[in-house]
């Protein structure tokens, strides 16, 4: 029993032995907790933040852009973006996931395979789905499938005003234009979606921060830019040009109403497109205008008296010395009036007329209209041009600027020169921007026409309208810029490219250009047209640029609401000279054309809105009210698609 | 050997003696009821976190929230009875059947490896599917060879000390049950029950050189079954070096730091929980205490550690008490086989030792674990009641 009760002790003490160890080990438990729990470590740590709340940064939205009539520009839709988280996929879910993915996505089979057998923690399956493939995705409910609705940039016109809108890539982020420039608008800020979602995916609470976008309404006017981008692309192709623009603005209150660009950009497909045609040409390029910068001398001379219209100037038959250069006129002339010298641009009248103001009355005459300084119209990324101090021109370059050579414009930059013109002498702000207003309805920003100075006085204004109207008359340089059933005034330009690598002016290749304004009587809008290069089919810029100028004009004024001006005989007989029948106006093309109305007694403001969406040309004679009309009511159209009607005025 | 005809007899009559001496004394002591108690608690808490960290999972996989709370709630009445029936079952009547049971346990364990009754679930065949009903037979099992050890070392007393008549048949028994329990994949419960009966035997008295002896012997083949099987291995590794494996093997354990962090000094409190949100696998089994370190932080780890040291106080004080050797190995055998269980599980949710597959007694869910284990404190209540005979 002694033994016994020895062993017990024995096995007594041991059991207490055993006990430290289970109190050491339950120690390390506890030590170990408070490692864990309360120390902790940054891994854990990160872990333990990040894994809910996977800050799915809420696709962010961007703000409308429209035109200056409440027509959508730019806008997001709605779009699906699935992705997969290849760890949460069951092994023996992988045959059907890629199946069902394949389905609906499109996605081949082989990439889905290689994207779900990756050691990667996410990836994308398909960005910008529709969301009806997406919803079919969802209701297959796989395990590992993350469906993501974000927003995608979408331009219902397609190529219309492209390279001026710029583009949007993924996550709203803007790739160039006004979209980048007014990036902090447009762009909703960054919301991170405050997300907490489980292991699989699955999201279990949701905060969703509220956010804010601005919608912009530009100065543009919808179709007025699409009259602008089919007349430009037209001649584009006939006559195989590098790159072209037209700008279109309204001289009355200074905003931009149509900046198009050759050749065409689609920001719907961005990525097809190389750099080169995303480059808004209107308002980045820097070249030399030629003939079309004679009237800013012109201008000059008229404004402090130094030159009358009346003035006569020899024009050297042609070929004119300078020092050790010569300045040469396509088609060498004798005495000419300065409106002459205007009419057929002459280099050498102009040279003379410089001659008499001088280089620093030019100098800062030029200087005032905006050449040479950095113009501000709401649009990024332009250049100051090129203007050298007066005191650094040698007699030969007062000669070359004086005809638009020698010096470096840009297109908005000439528009707004030529505004002064075209507004009688009153210099406008330029702009493109109407206004920007939050999605909460508060004006961020808002331009209004603003008068800067007045450079010409009205009187001297007009005589240069008279002379610039004499350009698209008979024996002007830009007959074919006459705008049937318009007065219109402008200048032609068809300047040498100066050749960077050759250093000298190229033989072949030209700038050719047009720019003018209508109508005559009280200017509403200033159109410019400018061609890099062009190849075949002439390279005038009368014939090759004014045409342009006179589709959009018509077509512009047509669409403003302003009724064709009473015809000159003049005029008629410029149309003939021409080879054109002036009185065709082109009207909105579009459908139905089966059986013309009765017209009779209708004025032509009327014919114009009711025949509006009819594929018809009106061909109009007398004015007033229409008395007789071709086809008869209830015919149809000949194949020609020529209305004709004759007008009366009421008696 | 040791199946000794004679020898069985004789203890046969002492087991009938002494049940009869104390069938008097037995009213006179009352069961151990902060045992009681703390087991309860540890049950209830088990309840609680086994429905918070399975609610969502059940709801997904079943389409009813308390799935596996009603499961659990029908093993714990089970278990309950269980307890209260070995409660009132003389401990030492075990010996009379103890062959019976090992015999059984080994069929169990056996079928468990035979195609028709066994399944394979997680790389390791433990289970026996009988209908709708699983079981794992292991759980039987430890206690089974606990209670033969336990009968082993208290009839041999100081003879456990000589090597063939003492030491051997019980290591072989012990060896063959470790064997199975291998072979079923679950290294886990052989490694438990091995430390558990090495315990029993370094307190009976057993030479220090055989036990040393049976560790070296045992220590290649340890390592050989650790590293030849693939998912072993890859659990080891993930515990060297959780964050390399931290998208596969390591994302279990990184997932049970994450809930802890997130726990902190007090927890997210109840039912809030992130992490059984299908970060945790298993939540609501060999992970469920990570749920409850994230739910109820640093102090619910230290009460629900503190109740299984307490557990294993009271299980060492019944031990101690108890002057039948039989008793005392039975109540040491099985409060160390829960306290280690315990430890294990604690030791491998956060990281300090490698993945193993073992539950958490009392608390996971599990039906076979639930039950037995609850049986087994049955017969530790019941060896409570008898040690105030003095010899």
């Amino acid at each position: 029993m002694t033994n016994q009760k020895h062993i017990q002790k024995v096995q007594r003490f041991k059991i207490f032995a055993v006990s430290i160890i289970f109190v050491l080990f339950y120690g390390a438990i506890i030590f170990r907790s408070y490692q864990l729990q309360i120390l902790g470590n940054a891994k854990i740590s990160n872990l333990t933040k990040s894994q809910y709340k996977t800050s799915l940064v809420q696709s962010p939205h961007r703000g409308t852009i429209y035109d200056r009539n409440g027509e959508i520009l730019a806008l997001d839709v709605l779009v699906a973006s699935v992705g997969i988280h290849p760890h949460k996929v069951k092994k023996e879910n992988l045959e059907r996931t890629i199946t069902v993915l394949n389905e609906h996505t499109k996605v081949s089979q082989n990439k889905l395979r290689q994207i779900l057998t990756s050691d990667k923690k996410f990836s994308w399956v398909k960005r910008r789905m529709s969301l009806q493939n997406s919803q079919a995705l969802e209701e297959a409910k796989l395990d590992g499938i993350q469906i993501v609705n974000e927003y995608r940039r979408f331009y219902p016109n397609k190529e219309l005003a492209g390279q001026l809108l710029g583009a949007v890539g993924y996550d709203a982020k803007a790739l160039g234009g006004l979209e980048l420039t007014y990036d902090k608008y447009l762009r909703s800020a960054e919301i991170k979606k405050k997300v907490e979602r489980d292991a699989r995916g699955r999201l279990t609470t949701a905060q969703i921060d509220e956010e804010k976008t601005h919608n912009i309404y530009l100065t543009i006017d919808r179709n007025i830019q699409a009259f602008a981008e089919e007349a430009l692309q037209q001649k584009a192709i006939e006559h195989k040009v590098n790159w072209g623009f037209a700008i279109v603005s309204d001289v009355t209150t200074g905003e931009i109403l149509a900046m198009a660009n050759y050749p065409e950009f689609n920001p719907n497909a961005y990525w097809k497109y190389k750099q080169f045609y995303w480059k808004n040409h209107a308002a980045i390029d820097v070249y030399e205008p030629g003939s079309t910068f004679k009237p800013f001398l012109m201008a000059a001379a008229l404004e402090q008296n130094i030159v009358k219209p009346q003035d006569r100037f020899f024009c050297e038959n042609g070929r004119y010395k300078i020092g050790p250069n010569f300045v040469n006129d396509h088609h060498p002339q004798g005495w000419l009036t300065a409106s002459d010298i205007m009419k057929v641009s002459s280099n050498i009248g102009m040279t003379k007329i410089s001659q008499k103001v001088g280089r620093k009355k030019f100098y800062n005459f030029i200087k005032d209209l905006g050449f040479g300084k950095k113009l501000d119209i709401g649009l990024g990324g332009m250049s100051s041009g090129i203007v050298r101090p007066y005191k650094q021109w040698r007699d030969i370059d007062l000669s070359n600027i004086s005809f638009g050579q020698g010096l470096g414009v840009n297109g908005l930059q000439m528009m707004n020169a030529y505004t002064v013109i075209a507004n009688n002498g009153q210099q406008l702000k330029p702009y493109l921007i109407k206004k920007i207003i939050s999605n909460k309805g508060a004006i961020a920003l808002e331009n209004k026409p603003e008068k800067q100075a007045s450079l010409l006085k009205e009187e001297k204004a007009k005589q240069l309208h008279a002379m610039l109207h004499q350009v698209t008359q008979a024996g002007g340089t830009a007959i074919q810029a006459h705008v049937p059933g318009y007065l219109a005034a402008g200048k032609t330009g068809t300047a040498q490219k100066f050749n960077e690598e050759l250093k000298t002016y190229a033989e072949h290749q030209y700038l050719s250009s047009f720019i003018g304004f209508a109508p005559l009587k009280d200017p509403k809008l200033l159109i410019y047209v400018v061609y890099d290069s062009p190849s075949e089919n002439g390279y005038y810029g009368g014939s090759v640029a004014g045409p342009v100028f006179k589709t959009i004009m018509g077509r512009s004024l047509a669409q403003l609401g302003y009724i064709q001006e009473q015809e000159s005989n003049e005029n008629v007989q410029v149309a003939k000279q021409t080879g054109e029948d002036s009185k065709y106006v082109p009207i909105k093309k579009i459908t139905n054309n089966k059986e013309i109305p009765n017209l009779k007694g209708l004025s032509l403001r009327r014919v114009m809105d009711l025949t509006k969406d009819l594929d018809v040309q009106l061909s109009i004679t007398g004015s007033g009210v229409v008395q007789e009309q071709w086809p008869q009511a209830g015919e149809e159209l000949n194949k020609n698609k020529i209305l004709k009607l004759k007008l009366k005025k009421h008696s | 050997m040791f199946r000794r005809k004679q020898k069985k007899a004789d203890h046969e009559k002492l087991v009938l003696f002494h049940h009869q001496r104390q069938g008097a004394v037995r009213i006179q002591q009352p069961f151990d009821v902060y045992l009681f108690f703390t087991t309860l608690l540890l049950v209830l808490m088990g309840v609680l976190m086994i429905f918070s960290s399975s609610a969502i999972l059940a709801q997904d996989k079943y389409g009813d929230t308390y799935y596996f709370l009603k499961k659990e709630m029908i093993f714990f009445t089970i278990g309950l009875i269980g307890l209260f029936i070995a409660r009132n079952i003389p401990y030492k009547l075990y010996a009379k059947w103890i062959y019976v049971f090992l015999g059984i346990a080994f069929i169990l364990m056996f079928m468990c490896l035979v195609p028709p009754f066994g399944y394979t679930a997680g790389g390791a065949s433990r289970w026996i599917k009988l209908g709708s009903l699983s079981m794992q037979p292991s759980e039987f099992a430890k206690i089974a060879v606990i209670m033969f050890v336990a009968y082993m070392v208290g009839k041999k007393g100081l003879k456990i000390k000589n090597f063939i008549t003492g030491f051997l048949p019980v290591i072989s028994i012990v060896g063959l049950f470790l064997g199975i329990i291998v072979l079923q994949k679950d290294l886990g419960s052989a490694f438990v029950l091995g430390t558990v009966i090495f315990m029993m035997l370094f307190v009976s008295g057993t030479r220090a050189s055989y036990l040393v002896g049976s560790l070296l012997l045992a220590s290649p083949a340890l390592y050989f079954l650790v590293f030849s099987v693939a998912f072993r291995k890859q659990r080891i590794l993930a515990f060297l070096d959780p964050w390399k494996h931290q998208m596969d093997y390591g994302f279990q354990i990184i997932q049970s730091f994450v809930a802890f962090k997130s726990g902190g000094l007090a927890g997210v409190g109840l039912g809030e929980s992130k992490q059984k949100l299908f970060y945790l696998p298993e939540a609501h089994t060999d992970f469920i205490f990570s749920v409850l370190g994230e739910e109820f932080g640093m102090i619910g780890v230290i009460v629900v550690s503190s109740l299984f040291l307490f557990f294993i106080f009271r299980g060492f004080s019944i031990a101690n008490k108890t002057t039948d050797p039989f008793g005392r190995f039975l109540a040491l055998g099985i409060t160390s086989l829960i306290g280690l269980q315990a430890f294990i599980n604690f030791g491998v949710v956060m990281g300090l030792l490698p993945t193993k597959g073992l539950v958490l007694p009392f608390i996971s869910y599990g039906g076979s674990s639930l039950v037995i284990t609850l049986f087994a404190v049955g017969i530790l209540l019941n060896i409570s009641t008898q040690t105030g005979e003095e010899v």
